[in-house]
């Protein structure tokens, strides 16, 4: 039937009850990485479109399969909001005659509005006085007001990457649209395509199309269709089936949320499946197996309950749970044989050669464009690691080990295994030094050198794996940094804040001390000489760079920017007691001893600032209250700097506090700027003594807002 | 029965033929790929409708593994189809061409996997997927974008079969060597031997020198001809430039810079042809319109 005459079709008698509203967008194939957030942002839009057009509703709902995306409004009521005009009319002076009567004006103001004269109001503003028809429109019948608004909502779902056709962009193109309201085909036009009732099913469940015949009807047509709109309920059903069919092999497939989302993605019918690959595949590293399986094949690994991997897989077919599964599982078998086979292939010619004979090969790799090969980043990392490892004041063995890592660490890089599958980068490294019986730290320092990739990554081993690991992302940020590579806004093609941030979370999450601003300068000097006109202000950049990292570190785990400023200035040298004077201040700003800690801070550092030294002649103070302010300090200052240097800063926070009724009575009491210079200055000595120990710990100007929170 | 290479390329044409597509023939230029036939590389550009369906053969000297990879190859065939416009149908239409080689949907797991494409040496571009039929990657999908640094309206489609992976499917054989050619006649048969001489070839003896200056060459002779409008000539010796390119590649003979500056010097020869054809189809009127419009 056409959309022109249902439109025409109205239930004669009834009063206009509120009805469903169906969208179905039909698409070509929506990347998976992109469903999820098409589907969320649809009802996002939806919602704020339909306030905007004031169309009323009930719950809105979105859907979404690669194929289609769908928006379900509960309830939408057939008119939309009334809204109340204004229209302004004759000034005050000329609607009215002087006995307060309507004029002609009025008059002919209000048949022009479809008004009565007392139905006008007389309001002011900066012209003067003016009367103002005052309606109620009534609201436009709903599917007007849908046809404007909805193409809208759709085509403005943010695309990464649209896809051009016809003169529209989308995530691909739009083939089909069906949109009801009630049994009411809307005829809403989105990318060229004129909403109908007729939807689209399964690729091959069922492959042709049926008609919608009214809103609350689509789901059941849908799943007769062979469709599951509902991206939740795809990844209940592959959830639920997995378990079942990898139970059958007495195991459970390995858990993978991002790997779950994809496939969930990837189907409008889910069906899991169990295949299998011959035993004698186990010999591979697991890491192969399962990047195989997962990165190639979106398989689920199954493993036992200890946690070993059996030789099997689940495979998600998009189809029927039992037609025709046996071929699709020998087919999916077929696939992951022949890779399993090339990748013993490989393993197995990776083995023949010794890792430690890769280096030469590593002079035909390049490193950062214009940065040489990755043999010359061998040597600088060797330099590296050595430089740190007599920073940790590591033994003769250690350092040996460190040294023999980072000359094997890139290595496996010319592996045929590492071209295959880059993303085992590390770990094949890893692997090839254990068979060839390299000690075991250095074997773990090779597989976890890249670590951590990201946020929520595990850290590398403590030791020299994190040694290894820190010498590599600080060569790369300093020759990314000489070669004036460095990122801005959304810009960072290297990935180079991964690599800052991932320093910083193994220097802290392993408590190093390593003084990171002298280790940057020392890696800055190597990517310097091997980088043909090094940036000149590389070292301030990096340096900034890195303590913004440390910002962002700080500020991801939640500590308040005002501390995080505090603590900043200098925190380069040492990460680690930085994190630890941001807890610990983070603690003390709930307290109240925090107000003693900021009068002190503040009544000490205004006048301070105008001292010339912190020496304080005993001789020269003459009043009690300075007398009283030096004698605390000389009975607690040692004391405090040494808690300071143990590290127990909540200790030295404390201290700091417990100096302010000294300070008090010293400022209350005292005339500071007294004319008398010698007095002056030694007066304003005495004060610079006590805000150095402030600033020993950081600059409290920071943390002066959240006093009143305390 | 088995349905060999032979049968399973006849299937394809008439398949493709029935659509309304021309059955071309491959183009006698060393190529990459299939979109470098000017019956995809020019056609797509413009106004102009256009259908053709064609076998051929690609040469990727970095891909070839001396015969000894089950199923990498540095010389194979391609089944390329282009149409444009898209009609509305082209993913059900591409299922059906699937059937008609005896794949029934029903019995297997047909998918559409996100897979975008550029060739830097065209100044090309597209959005698509590679198409899984039970896990296997059979097909490329594309809508090109741009060809030539130019951007295209109305776009095409590209889709190209891999035939090789595909036939072995239907052949359920392990190794693409094995495949059935015609009857009695494998794959390795013909093809393996010469492989293993390209690789020895294209990786160990290839004359990087000789390459460099044929490369100079190639590209002195395509800038000047060009200058004088012979569009076709012109591209012949841009694709040798870009074959002459993929060799010096696969003999390690390039720094990283230096790749990209070969890479810029092919785009810049083939923007022109394509440049210098569109203003040739647009003084003719775009005559394949027939006087109607393509929407």
């Amino acid at each position: 039937m056409s959309p022109e005459r249902d439109e025409m079709r109205k239930p004669a008698g009834q009063p206009d009850l509120p009805r469903d509203l169906l969208l179905e967008v039909g698409v070509e194939e929506i990347p998976a990485r992109y469903l999820p957030g098409a589907v969320e942002e649809l009802g996002e839009r939806a919602k704020e479109a339909f306030l905007t057009s004031r169309i009323v509703s009930g719950t809105l709902a979105t859907f979404g399969t690669p194929r289609r995306l769908v928006l379900y409004a509960y309830d939408v009521q057939p008119l939309t909001r009334p809204v109340e005009v204004k229209v302004r009319g004759p000034s005050k002076k000329v609607a009215y005659d002087q006995s307060g009567a309507p004029t002609r004006a009025l008059l002919g103001f209000c048949k022009s509005q479809g008004v009565s004269p007392d139905q006008v109001v007389v309001e002011a503003d900066r012209s003067g006085e003016y009367v103002y028809a005052v309606k109620v429109n009534p609201g436009i019948p709903v599917a007007e007001a849908l046809r404007e608004t909805l193409p809208g909502v759709v085509l403005g779902l943010t695309c990464p990457r649209p896809l051009r056709w016809n003169g529209h962009r989308f995530f691909r193109p739009i083939r089909w649209v069906v949109c009801l309201y009630g049994e009411d085909v809307v005829p809403v036009e989105i990318a060229g395509v004129r909403a109908g009732r007729t939807t689209w099913g399964h690729r091959t469940l069922h492959p042709g199309s049926r008609d919608v015949p009214t809103a609350g009807e689509y789901f059941a047509v849908a799943r007769d269709m062979g469709v599951v709109p509902s991206i939740a309920e795809r990844r209940e059903i592959i959830l639920r089936r997995a378990r079942e069919v990898a139970a059958t092999a007495g195991g459970h497939p390995v858990k993978d949320d991002a790997l779950l989302e994809e496939v969930t993605c990837l189907s409008e019918h889910p069906a899991p499946f169990l295949g299998s690959f011959d035993r004698e595949f186990l010999v591979l590293p697991v890491e192969v197996l399962s990047t195989v399986m997962k990165h190639h094949q979106r398989f689920f690994p199954v493993e036992d309950s200890p946690g070993k991997l059996l030789p099997h897989f689940v495979g998600v077919r998009d189809g029927d749970p039992v037609e025709g599964i046996q071929t699709v599982r020998e087919g999916n078998e077929w696939v992951l044989r022949a890779r399993l086979e090339d990748a013993v292939f490989f393993y197995r010619e990776d083995l023949k050669v010794p890792l430690v004979e890769r280096l030469e090969s590593l002079k035909g790799v390049y490193f950062l464009r214009g940065a040489g090969t990755l043999y010359d980043k061998t040597l600088r990392l060797e330099k590296i690691v050595g430089y740190l490892a007599g920073e940790l004041k590591l033994s003769e063995e250690e350092r040996e080990r460190a040294n023999l890592a980072s000359t094997l660490s890139k290595c496996d890089l010319t592996t045929a295994m590492v071209r295959e599958l880059p993303e085992l980068e590390g770990v094949m490294g890893g692997h090839y030094a254990e068979s060839q019986g390299y000690p075991r730290e250095v074997c773990r320092a090779l597989s976890c050198q890249y670590l951590p990739r990201g946020a929520g990554d595990p850290l590398p081993d403590p030791g020299i794996p994190s040694l290894v690991a820190l010498a590599d992302k600080l060569d790369t940020l300093a020759v990314a940094f000489a070669l004036g590579i460095s990122p801005s806004g959304s810009q960072d093609p290297y990935g180079l804040r991964r690599f800052g941030s991932g320093a910083v979370a193994i220097i802290t999450g392993h408590e190093m001390r390593v003084d990171l601003d002298r280790a940057l300068e020392f890696c800055l000097g190597l990517a310097e000489e091997a980088v043909p006109n090094p940036k000149e202000d590389a070292k301030d950049e990096l340096r900034a760079f890195m303590a913004s990292r440390f910002e962002t570190y700080l500020s991801e785990r939640g500590f308040k920017v005002e501390v995080i400023r505090t603590v900043l200035e200098g925190a380069l040298r040492d990460l680690t007691a930085a994190l630890e004077k941001a807890k610990a201040l983070s603690e003390f700003v709930t307290l109240p001893l925090f107000g003693d800690l900021i009068v002190g801070f503040r009544r000490s550092s205004v006048l301070a600032k105008n001292a010339r030294s912190t020496q304080v002649s005993r001789d020269l103070l003459t009043e009690p209250a300075e007398i009283a302010l030096y004698d605390e300090l000389e009975r607690k200052e040692a004391a405090g700097r040494l808690l300071f240097e143990k590290g127990d800063f909540r200790g030295y926070l404390e201290f700091l506090a417990s100096l302010r009724p000294a300070i008090d009575k010293c400022l209350d009491e005292v005339l500071i700027m007294t004319d008398d210079e010698k007095l002056r200055e030694n007066r304003l000595a005495l004060l610079n003594r006590v805000s150095a120990l402030f600033s020993l710990y950081g600059d409290f100007s920071h943390v002066l807002p959240l006093e009143t929170v305390s | 029965m088995v349905l060999d290479l032979t049968n399973l390329i006849f299937k394809l044409q008439d398949f493709w033929a029935q659509q309304g597509c021309y059955v071309a023939q491959p183009y006698d230029v060393e190529k990459g790929a299939g979109t470098m036939n000017p019956m995809t590389f020019f056609r797509v550009l413009g106004p102009e409708p256009w259908k053709v369906a064609y076998v051929e053969p690609s040469r990727r000297p970095q891909d070839a593994r001396y015969g000894e990879n089950p199923n990498r190859m540095g010389y194979y065939f391609q089944f390329q189809v282009i149409l444009k416009p898209v009609p509305p149908d082209i993913i059900e239409t591409y299922i059906h061409s699937l059937e008609a080689l005896g794949i029934e949907r029903k019995d297997h797991d047909i998918r559409l996997v996100e897979d975008n494409w550029e060739s830097p040496t065209l100044g090309a571009s597209g959005l698509g997927w590679e198409v899984w039929l039970d896990g296997q990657e059979i097909t490329q999908f594309t809508y090109f974008q741009e060809m030539g640094g130019i951007e295209l309206d109305p776009v095409s489609c590209e889709i190209t079969y891999g035939l090789e992976r595909l036939a072995a499917y239907v052949q359920k054989l392990d190794n693409v060597w094995d495949l059935e050619v015609a009857p009695g006649i494998t794959y390795a048969e013909l093809f393996k031997h010469s492989e293993k001489e390209q690789s020895i070839y294209g990786f160990e003896l290839a004359d990087v020198e000789l390459l460099r200056n044929l490369f100079d060459s190639y590209e002195g002779e395509c800038t000047r001809i060009i200058e004088k409008d012979l569009v076709m000539p012109a591209y012949d010796y841009a694709l040798k430039c870009s074959h002459v390119f993929n060799l010096l590649d696969s003999r390690g003979a390039l720094s990283v810079a230096e790749r990209q500056r070969y890479i810029a010097r092919v785009r810049a020869l083939t923007r022109k042809c394509a440049e210098k054809y569109l203003a040739w189809r647009e003084s003719t009127g775009f005559p394949l319109l027939k006087g109607g419009r393509v929407s």
